[in-house]
C-alpha cells in the first residue's frame, strides 16, 4: 500500500552531512569553513564540519514523518485556540448539543448571523462584534485544561532560564507559553486530584457544566444587545426574548433549523469571570443600552444626590423606581394594554362585541397596544363594508340569512387567529381590508 | 441504545449539579432523527440554586413508563435498564413480523 502522506524521502543524517565532494556550489555554501580549493591534509569530511553543522531546511527526521492530521485539530493547537478564546471573549455561553447534523449546524449559524446582523448597523463597532461572534463545538477535555491554564497560570511570573545561542553566548530566555512546562506545573499544582477548589474559583463553578457534547458561543465584548439577539434565536423565551416571527425570518421556522435549535440546550455562561445559569444569562441579555445604559443610570442617581440629604435619599429611591419602571414598561410594552385586560382576550373582543360598533369603541378606548388596535381597525373596516352589503341585499330573506351565517364563520375564524397569534404579535390580515388596517396603524 | 420503542422522554435537571450528568448524557444518546420520527423530548432546566433531584422519565410504545433515578444511576445502568425493556418489545415486534 502506498503511504497516505506524500513527503520528501526522509534523508538520514549521513546524507545531510556528507560533503564528500566540496566542488558543488551548495555544499560550499553549507560549509564555508572547509577550504574548497587546496586541502592541505587529507581528513574525514565529518571531522572538518563538526562545529559548523546545519541541517537543510527540508530535512525530515526518519523517526518523525509529517502527520496526516489537520493542523487545527491537533490537541496542542486546540489548547492554544481555547486559551486565547477564553482570554479574549468576556462573554461565553455554554450549550449542550445533542446530535446536530451538519446541515442543522449550518442553519443554526445562518439564523444566528442574521439575528446579530439585525442589531448591529453596518460600519460600527457593533458590526465588528457581530462578525467575530461564533458558535463552535468544543472538545471537553481540552477546554477543561484551557480553563485551568487561564485561571491558575500567570505567564508573567515565570522566571527566565539561561540558554546558549548558536554562537555560544548565554542569554536569558522565558518559556511561558501555554504549552510550556511551567503552565503544566502551575495547573497541576492548583488542581490536585480529590482536592477541594475554593468556592470563588471560576473553574470550580464551571466544572459541573463540562459534561457531554458542548458548544460555546463566544462574543468578543459584553454587549447585551448582541447577547439578546443570540438568545432570541438560540434559546427563545417570550415575552423578553421572543423568537423571530414567521414573517420576518421564514428560514428560522424551516424544519431543519427548528430541529437543530431544539437540540441545543443553553446550560450556562461565563460573563466577565462570573458564572451564570440560564436565568442569569437572560438577565444580562435584558439590560437595555448595555454598559453605557447602566453607567447612565448610575450618573443619574449620583446627580440627583446633589440636592440635599432628604432629597438625595428620596431622589435615589425615586430614580431606582423610575429606572425599574421604565425598564419594565420598555420590556413588556408590546404586550401591555391600556384597558388592563389580557392582550389576546382584548383582541378577540374586537370581533365578538357587536361588530363594527364594539371595534370602534375599542379603537377609542385602547391607545397602547398596537396588536389590539390593528384588530379593532380590521374589524371595524371589514364589518362596516359587510353592513353595507347586508343593506344592499336586504330585499331577500334567504340571502340575508346566508350572509349572516357567513359573518358568523368569519368572526369565529378571525377570533381564532387573533387569539392564537397574540403570542408572537403576528398580524393576521384578511385580503385588502387587512392591508389597509395595517397601513393606517403604521401611519399613526 | 435501542430508541425505536421510546415515545416520550422528559428530563428535569440542574446543570450545575454533578448529579445531572446521567440525565444530560441520556439526552445526547438520542439519535439525530429522534424528534422527526415522533419522539417527544422535553427538557426543563432548574435554576442554579435548586436542590431538586434530577429526573428522567421514559415512556414506551406499549405504555410502560420508566421513572429512572438519575441521582444514583450512572449512564451505563440507565441505558441497560431502558434496553432491557426495548429488547423485549423488539422481540415481540419481530415475532409479529414473522
Amino acid at each position: 500500500m502506498p503511504p497516505r502522506v506524500r513527503c520528501a524521502v526522509p534523508r538520514g543524517l549521513g546524507s545531510a552531512v556528507k560533503p564528500t565532494r566540496l566542488s558543488t556550489q551548495s555544499a560550499a555554501q553549507l560549509l564555508p569553513s572547509a577550504p574548497a580549493t587546496t586541502p592541505a591534509t587529507r581528513q574525514y569530511a565529518t571531522a572538518a564540519v563538526s562545529n559548523r553543522f546545519q541541517l537543510p531546511a527540508d530535512y525530515v527526521p526518519p523517526t518523525q514523518p509529517p502527520t496526516a492530521k489537520l493542523g487545527d485539530t491537533r490537541k496542542s493547537q486546540l489548547l492554544r485556540t481555547y486559551t486565547s478564546l477564553l482570554r479574549s471573549s468576556p462573554l461565553i455561553l455554554i450549550f449542550q448539543y445533542n446530535n446536530l447534523t451538519a446541515v442543522e449546524w449550518a442553519a443554526v449559524r445562518r439564523e444566528l448571523g442574521a439575528a446579530l446582523a439585525e442589531v448591529s448597523p453596518e460600519g460600527t463597532e457593533s458590526a465588528e462584534i457581530a462578525a467575530n461572534t461564533q458558535i463552535q463545538s468544543i472538545r471537553g477535555r481540552m477546554f477543561d485544561i484551557a480553563l485551568k491554564i487561564v485561571e491558575f497560570y500567570d505567564p508573567s511570573k515565570v522566571a527566565p532560564v539561561k540558554a546558549s545561542t548558536l554562537s555560544g553566548e548565554k542569554v536569558d530566555v522565558v518559556y511561558n507559553h501555554d504549552l510550556s512546562a511551567a503552565a503544566d506545573k502551575a495547573m497541576r499544582a492548583a488542581v490536585k486530584k480529590g482536592g477541594e477548589l475554593p468556592a470563588s474559583s471560576v473553574y470550580g463553578q464551571i466544572l459541573p457544566l463540562l459534561v457531554g457534547p458542548l458548544a460555546v458561543l463566544t462574543i468578543p465584548a459584553v454587549s447585551p444587545a448582541h447577547l439578546g439577539a443570540a438568545l432570541r434565536v438560540l434559546a427563545p423565551s417570550p415575552p423578553a426574548f421572543p423568537a423571530p416571527t414567521r414573517k420576518k425570518r421564514p428560514g428560522y421556522h424551516d424544519p431543519i433549523a427548528q430541529s437543530g435549535l431544539q437540540k441545543l440546550i443553553l446550560i450556562g455562561g461565563r460573563i466577565e469571570d462570573k458564572i451564570f445559569d440560564q436565568d442569569g444569562v437572560k438577565w444580562v441579555g435584558g439590560i437595555e443600552g448595555g454598559l453605557d445604559g447602566l453607567r447612565a443610570q448610575l450618573v443619574h442617581m449620583l446627580q440627583s444626590a446633589g440636592m440635599g440629604l432628604a432629597s438625595t435619599l428620596e431622589g435615589a429611591s425615586k430614580s431606582v423606581w423610575l429606572t425599574l419602571e421604565s425598564r419594565r414598561s420598555g420590556m413588556v410594552s408590546e404586550f401591555e394594554t391600556s384597558l388592563g385586560l389580557r392582550l389576546d382576550y382584548e383582541a378577540c373582543l374586537a370581533y365578538l362585541v357587536s361588530p363594527p360598533l364594539g371595534a370602534i369603541l375599542l379603537l377609542i378606548l385602547e391607545r397602547k397596544s398596537d396588536y389590539v388596535r390593528f384588530h379593532a381597525w380590521q374589524s371595524s373596516l371589514l364589518f362596516t363594508a359587510l353592513f353595507v352589503v347586508h343593506l344592499l341585499f336586504s330585499w331577500s330573506t334567504f340571502l340575508s340569512w346566508l350572509f349572516f351565517l357567513g359573518d358568523l364563520v368569519l368572526i369565529a375564524w378571525l377570533v381564532f387567529h387573533a387569539y392564537r397569534d397574540a403570542d408572537t404579535l403576528d398580524r393576521y390580515e384578511v385580503p385588502i381590508v387587512g392591508a389597509i388596517a395595517s397601513r393606517i396603524l403604521d401611519d399613526e | 441504545m435501542i430508541t425505536r420503542f421510546i415515545t416520550d422522554v422528559t428530563t428535569r435537571f440542574n446543570p450545575f449539579s454533578t448529579r445531572a450528568k446521567s440525565a444530560r448524557l441520556f439526552l445526547s444518546f438520542l439519535p439525530p432523527t429522534a424528534r422527526s420520527s415522533g419522539m417527544n423530548i422535553t427538557t426543563q432546566l432548574l435554576p442554579r440554586t435548586s436542590t431538586e433531584p434530577s429526573s428522567l422519565v421514559v415512556k414506551f410504545k406499549d405504555g410502560k413508563v420508566m421513572n429512572l433515578d438519575c441521582e444514583t444511576m450512572k449512564i451505563k445502568s440507565i441505558v441497560e435498564e431502558v434496553d432491557r425493556h426495548s429488547r423485549m418489545l423488539q422481540k415481540e415486534a419481530d415475532l409479529a413480523d414473522a
